[in-house]
């Protein structure tokens, strides 16, 4: 059985057809990315996937229950937590805090009204390990408003990360890092748990090829293209629709 | 409700409190912070009544009253963001309980002060229930309705006097251990034991995991929905937990003047229970305190002077919110802060 199954999924805004009957399949630990040039559709594919918006047709499994049209909370609660292309940040709280809250959203601990939660040592020690993952350890009990632009953007996956998710979606997750954050997250991405499968919205070529299996190339909300790197970085389509001239080397390909 | 059928999918992270490995020290330092102000300032009010005279005394009640009011519509404001217009409805629900269930009917006055309690808990969780799917502007217009709703009920109903209310209502029977409550020093003991407990619960709720959740909502609640907290709910639990406060302090409130009347339903108390908090300080514990004291002391002081004191106040409100960041209490813990760090000398490590 896969662990995400989304079929003939379509999404109009308006006369604008965003998405156009999307199929994808992913298998237990797959690695996938979704790559094409902005405004391709990528972001509105997360947002139905992971139950912000509904689709106007098709359907969406995770491990063959039928999420479609349910709600963010019970998408995350059945295992698929999301990363934002914009930070979505808890700016008042600190990093420790932040990851704290992520670990807690998936402990029966969350509805205790009446026990000091620092008792729950648990907590505390998952969002230390998942700091460490994102070389967050030395602002652990930073202020998030206080951290650098990459630091956030570490934090906004070690959020999504905290959730322990079956399935995790990265929306852009090394734009705006240096390239030594972006080499932390091919590290920590290329290191997850066996069992954990990755779908990534990226434009760094770098983090897709370094981390992915399996690509499908997405433009005016239409596949182009699905297939290994190897096949993505041949095919013809693909190089003109996307990767442009410099292919083969496009890091910088789609950028705003 | 939450969909928790599906907790099995990953171990958990149960109490295990040998295992602090990286130690939560702002918790820490919070604690003892907590603990060092609630000490110093049950030692003040314990001594206080031995040291003023008998008006003040009264006011002081009035101030603990008030203090346990806007702790809880802190609650709301402060930790989980939302702004209600309310809470004077569930102040004059547990007032008119108290005063019904002991003088209409005849029930001890204990009895009815837990009747105060829980009816305003249920009644507040009900109407969070339908409140807090709203947000901002909506949510504040949804409270307003429903306490004006109160506030027509009361004006309205016979058995209570109408817009005269309710006096001769009696005040709780210390018999049991020799007091007289009807002593205003006496009832103010009882008053500060009641205010004591109700911080203490209030302290439980806001260091909980479930205090933890309503402060994530205040800073995004989009964020905390994609983390899986389906977050309704415990918004709702604060807005019964805030006017099970406000019932409290509503069933302190008639024992402590005799009487009721609508009045205390009225929105201008919602309205004033808010710029108490901000003067005190919401993002502080007992901010909303220092400032229900302040607005109960400068209210005395200036209405001796003046009809005119809510225009003093309305001037004191913008100086405090343009000059005061975080309130009385902001303004007292930066000065503490430096105080103790000049006298320290950089013995204190600082994180
Ligand atoms: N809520 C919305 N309402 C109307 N149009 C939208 C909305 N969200 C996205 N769009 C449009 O849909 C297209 C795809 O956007 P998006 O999914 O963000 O693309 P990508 O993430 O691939 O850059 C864009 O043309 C965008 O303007
Ligand atoms: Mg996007």
């Amino acid at each position: 059985m896969s662990q995400l199954s989304v079929s003939d999924i379509s999404k109009s805004f308006g006369a604008l057809k965003v998405i156009d009957k999307f199929d994808l399949d992913l298998a237990v630990g797959e690695r996938h990315a979704v790559i094409g040039p902005n405004g391709a559709g990528k972001t509105t594919l997360f947002n139905m996937i992971s139950g912000w918006i509904p689709p106007d047709t098709g359907r969406i499994e995770v491990e063959g229950l039928d999420i479609t049209g349910r709600s963010p909370q019970a998408v995350t609660q059945a295992g698929l937590a999301r990363s934002f292309q914009k930070n979505t940040l808890f700016d008042g709280l600190t990093v420790a805090e932040s990851l704290r809250l992520a670990v807690q959203a998936h402990s029966p601990v969350r509805f205790n009204f009446l026990q000091p939660a620092r008792k729950f040592g648990g907590l505390q020690q998952r969002a230390h390990e998942i700091a460490r993952q994102m070389e967050l350890e030395t602002v652990f009990d930073r202020d998030v408003n206080t951290l650098s632009y990459g630091q956030k953007r570490q934090l906004e996956v070690g959020i999504a990360l905290a959730c322990s998710p079956k399935i995790l979606l990265l929306d852009e997750p090394a734009a705006g890092t240096s390239p030594a954050e972006r080499a932390t997250l091919v590290r920590l991405l290329t290191t997850l748990p066996d069992d954990v499968t990755l779908l990534l919205v990226e434009h760094d070529m770098d983090v897709v090829f370094g981390v992915c299996e399996r690509i499908t190339v997405l433009n005016y909300g239409r596949v182009v293209a699905s297939g290994t790197p190897d096949e993505i970085r041949r095919d013809p389509e693909v190089r003109a629709a996307y990767l442009g001239e410099s292919a083969g080397h496009a890091g910088e390909a789609g950028k705003a | 409700m939450e969909n928790t059928d599906d907790d099995s999918w990953h171990p958990l992270v149960e109490g295990d409190e040998s295992r602090h490995d990286p130690m939560d020290r702002a918790a820490a330092r919070d604690q003892r912070r907590f603990l060092t102000i609630a000490l110093i300032g049950l030692a003040v009010l314990i001594a206080l009544p031995f040291v003023v005279g008998d008006y003040y005394v009264s006011l002081f009640s009035e101030i603990l009253i008030f203090g346990i009011l806007v702790s809880g519509v802190n609650l709301l404001l402060g930790y989980t963001g939302l702004v209600s217009l309310g809470h004077a409805s569930f102040m004059g629900l547990g007032a008119y309980v108290t005063a019904i269930a002991a003088s209409l009917l005849g029930y001890p006055v204990w009895l009815s002060m837990l009747a105060s309690i829980l009816i305003s808990l249920l009644i507040a969780y009900g109407v969070g229930l339908l409140s807090v799917r709203t947000k901002g502007v909506q949510f504040l217009l949804i409270t307003l309705a429903f306490g004006q709703m109160f506030h027509a009920i009361a004006e309205k109903t016979r058995f209570t006097g109408g817009d005269d209310g309710m006096t001769n209502i009696p005040r709780i029977d210390l018999g049991f251990i020799g007091l007289d409550a009807d002593q205003d020093r006496v009832f103010y003991f009882f008053v500060l034991v009641c205010f004591v407990v109700a911080m203490l619960i209030l302290r439980r709720v806001v260091e909980s995991p479930f205090g933890r959740v309503l402060v994530g909502i205040r800073e995004n609640e989009k964020r905390m929905l994609a983390m899986g907290y389906t977050t309704f709910p415990y918004k709702a639990l604060a807005f019964g937990i805030s006017g099970m406060l406000a019932g409290l302090a509503g069933s302190l409130w008639v024992q402590h003047g005799f009487f009721v009347n609508p009045h205390i339903m009225t929105w201008e108390l919602s309205g004033e229970a808010l710029l108490m908090v901000i003067i005190g300080g919401s993002q502080s514990f007992f901010g909303p305190v220092l400032g229900a004291a302040f607005y109960v002391l400068a209210k005395d002081l200036l209405s001796e002077i003046t009809e005119a004191y809510l225009m003093f106040f309305g001037l004191i409100f913008v100086l405090v919110v343009a000059f005061f960041q975080g309130g009385l209490a902001g303004f007292a813990s930066r000065f503490a802060e430096r105080f103790l760090n000049r006298k320290s000398d950089g013995g204190e490590d600082k994180p």
